[in-house]
Order: structure tokens, then sequence, then C-alpha cells
């Protein structure tokens, strides 16, 4: 039996984190021009699948199981607190932002490791975790034109 | 259950809240100072003929508009709109005649590849340019599946007209008149609410300060606190007196010669509604649309329907037409615009 691994959800919040700081320096020091990027669906989308990309690469072949309802509980969190600590999005819009990413995050993480299971079960090329987030992520653009 | 390995990450969470709570305190100075750099500069574009503008909070009726940066040559009007997913912040660049001479959005999050274009489509805005307030959706180069968003553009862009244009016409929708005094035309301005006088100005004349001086203060008191143009003249100054009760006069009439109607305008779903409302008293009498840009085949139904819905009701609380719900909301919003219910 596997052992629990968490260590998803802390690189997550690194993740997320050094991009909201960027956002956070973007909106001090960037020229008027820059557009500051949003807090929208497609790049909580692109944060959640960079983030197990990463934990896919750290954690390479020797991968721990996951308590899904921990996981999906700091992934709440993690998108509730970061953007409003960064004064990226409201009081008000901060938890519907949470809740949101952190349904699509676990989502998005039940379906890589789904995969990324099955490529590690021959011998997977070092591109893998990078395909299947790309892939991830275009499944993810493609389903949300069907839902809005 | 290692609870070690389990507040690991709750506490990196916790941390890099802290970091970027720290991080934005200190640069928020910083991100302020660059804001109002960042709206002078898109200003200087919105603003017709640039230069230097004031601030003005906006105290109207309509909900969208939200700030007026007012200019020597015209005005920028600052509107949040509700677009297919979210709230459109736009700043819209309106000269003093309401001709639209600029439309900017400044913040929208609407559907990538579709909505969100109206941040960025050059022929979808500049379609809206050198309107008067008077757009219809069939005016514009509207976004190709994106119809929610190009309306709500649109209807911003026509909220910022008639602003100008509203607030360049005589307060309350004064009526004028004029009438021959002693020294020549006095010309006088009749402010109504409903069938109320509420205020008469005389804007011009050419009496004699000394003679008519009590009656140019006088008479137009009067009529306010008779509610009627026929009061008692002020001795020594007949006709200057009458000058301004036939001015008076004269302006009543060209609002019964036009009908005796109210005019209103909202919204719709192809542009603007105007709608003319007859009164007798506080009676509905009679509602006419007199302007729209409407889909003849689906709203035909609710342009004939809820203008005699209203005067059988006697009330703009009437229930719409099925089918064709923004058309009928349009009117109905029309008529409450021109009674004053709003």
């Amino acid at each position: 039996m596997k052992s629990v691994s968490y260590k998803l959800n802390t690189v997550l919040a690194a993740v997320v984190g050094l991009a909201c700081l960027v956002c956070v320096l973007m909106r001090a020091f960037a020229p008027v021009t820059a557009q500051l990027p949003v807090v929208d669906i497609p790049n909580l989308a692109a944060l959640s699948i960079a983030a197990l990309v990463v934990d896919g690469y750290i954690d390479g072949k020797k991968r721990g199981a996951l308590c899904w309802l921990y996981t999906a509980v700091l992934a709440v969190l993690t998108f509730w607190l970061l953007p409003w600590a960064a004064g990226l999005t409201s009081a008000g819009e901060a938890l519907r932002v949470g809740v949101i990413g952190g349904a699509l995050f676990t989502l998005l993480a039940l379906a890589y490791v789904s995969i990324r299971e099955k490529l590690n079960s021959g011998s997977g090329n070092i591109l893998s975790p990078v395909c299947v987030g790309f892939v991830l992520y275009l499944a993810c653009q493609g389903f949300m034109s069907v839902l809005l | 259950m290692n609870l070690k390995k389990m507040l690991i990450p709750a506490a990196a969470v916790a941390l890099a809240a802290l970091i970027l709570f720290v991080a934005s305190a200190a640069f928020a100075g910083t991100s302020e100072a660059k804001a109002a750099e960042e709206l002078d500069t898109i200003l200087e574009y919105v603003i017709p003929g640039g230069g230097e503008y004031e601030f003005e909070e906006y105290s109207g009726s309509n909900g969208s508009i939200t700030g007026i940066y007012r200019g020597e040559q015209g005005v920028a009007v600052e509107l949040v709109v509700g677009g297919f997913a979210d709230d459109i912040h736009m700043l819209v660049g309106v000269q003093n005649d309401g001709t639209v001479t600029s439309v900017s959005v400044l913040e929208a999050h609407e559907t990538y590849g579709l909505g969100q274009k109206a941040k960025d489509d050059w022929y979808f805005l500049a379609s809206m340019l050198n309107s008067q307030g008077d757009l219809a959706i069939t005016d514009v180069d509207a976004i190709t599946g994106a119809t929610i968003t190009s309306s709500a553009v649109m209807g911003a862009v026509n909220a910022a007209s008639s602003y100008v244009l509203d607030s360049s016409a005589p307060a309350g929708g004064a009526l004028t008149g004029t009438a021959d005094g002693f020294g020549g035309p006095i010309t006088v301005e009749v402010t109504m609410d409903g069938d109320d006088i509420t205020a008469v100005t005389v804007t011009s004349n050419s009496e004699t300060p000394s003679i008519a001086g009590a009656a140019l203060e006088q008479i137009p008191a009067a009529i306010v606190e008779a509610d009627s143009a026929d009061v008692d003249i002020v001795a020594g100054a007949t006709y200057t007196s009458n000058g301004i009760i036939n001015a008076v006069k004269a302006a009543l009439e060209s609002a019964g010669a036009s009908g005796g109607g109210l005019t209103g305008t909202a919204d719709g779903f192809g542009g603007p509604i105007t709608v003319e409302v007859a009164m007798d008293g506080d009676t509905i009498t009679a509602v006419t649309v007199v302007s729209n840009s409407e889909t003849p085949s689906i709203a035909a139904a609710a342009l004939e329907q809820i203008p005699a819905a209203i005067v059988a009701a006697n009330s703009a609380d009437v229930d719409i037409v099925a089918g064709a719900t923004f058309t009928s909301n349009g009117i109905i919003n029309a008529v409450k615009a021109a009674i004053g219910a709003e």
C-alpha cells in the first residue's frame, strides 16, 4: 500500500504564490501599457496544471497516494487566500474563486494522476508530464467553451 | 496518518498568504500611483481634446454610470455594465454635443475568443464612434457569437452619450415659451414635474428694470404657487406681467402642441425605445412608441400589446409579452422614465 503524500498542495501553494507575487510586482512596476493577468478559469486551470507538472517531476515514479478530501480543502484555501492576500480579488469574490479553483484543481489532479499512472506503467518519456499537462489544458479550454 | 506531514502544505499556504499580504501592502502606494498614471494616460486619449480634467460624482438615475471626467471639449463617462460572464468596465469619450469620440473597455472577463474580443476589436469599437445615443445593434459591427456582450457595450455607449445630451438640455426637460413684453420679447423656461409647474425662469427680456423688476420677480413665483399661468398682474407693469404670463402659456401650449406628451427612452433588445405618454391628470390616456430598433417579427406583439396594457392598467407595472422580454421591458422602462416613476 502506498503511503499518503501531501506534497502536491505544497507545490500548488508555491506555484500560485509565485504567480500572485509576479502579479503584485507587475501591478507596481510594469509599464502602464502592460496588462495584468486576470483571475479567471483559464488562468486557474493553467496554474493548477503547472503545479501538477512540477509535482510530477519532483516525485518521478515514486509517487504516494493522495488524500483527495484534504487535497481539495487545501486547494480551496490556496485559491481563496493567496489571490486575496495579493489584492487580486476582492473579499466578496475571493471565496468564489477559491471554491471554483479548488474544484478545478481537484478534478484536474484526478485526471492528471489517472493518466500519469497509466504512463508510468511503461517506459515514460521525460516530457510525459508536460505533454499530459498540455493536453489537459487544451481539454480544459474545450470544455469551458461548452460550459460558457 | 502523519499529522506533521499534513500540516506542511497548510503551513505553506499560510506562509505564502503572509508573504503576499506583506508584499501587496508594501507596494500599495506604488501600485496606486501607477494606476492613477495609467488612468491619466487613458483619459488623455478618451476625453475629447485631452488636456486638464475634473472628476465629478454622478448622481443621476442611470445605475451603470459611475463617474464623469469633465474636460473642456467633452467628458469621459465611466461605466460598469453587465456583460455575459461578468461586469464590463468602460470609459466612453463624448463631446459636449453628445457625439461619441472614443470607446475604451478597461476591464472585461467575457468568454475567450468571443465576448472578450470587445476589449480590442477595432471594427466593433470604431463602429460606435460618432453616434449620439441612438445606436441599435444593427448599426454596430457586433462581435460574432457575442450578441449580449456587444449589446452591453453598445448600451453603455448610448448611456454615455445620452448623459451628455440630457445634461446639456434645459434642466428637468424644461419647456420654453416667448411672448411680447413692453420692451420686446420675453422668453421663459418652465420646469414641470408631471402636471405641476415647479419653476418658471425668465431667461431673456428687454424690459426696463426699474419698471419691470417687480413683475419679473413676482409673476414667476405666483405662477409656481398657483400652479397655473392665470395669475394677477403686477400693477404698474402690465405689459411685462402679461408678457411673462403669455410666454408661460406659450411654453405650456408648446407641450400641448406635441400632444401634451411626456417622452421617455430606455434600452430594448436592438437599441433605445422612445415612447410618448399622454396624461390627463394622473391618468395615462395614451402610450405611443415613437421610435425603436427592434426586430419586427419578434417585437411586434410587445409593441402593440404593452402600450395598450399600460393604458388599461393606468400603470407601467404590467406583465411582459412572452418571447419579447427585452422589448417589453424597454417599453415599460421608457414609460416609467417618461412619467418619472423611476
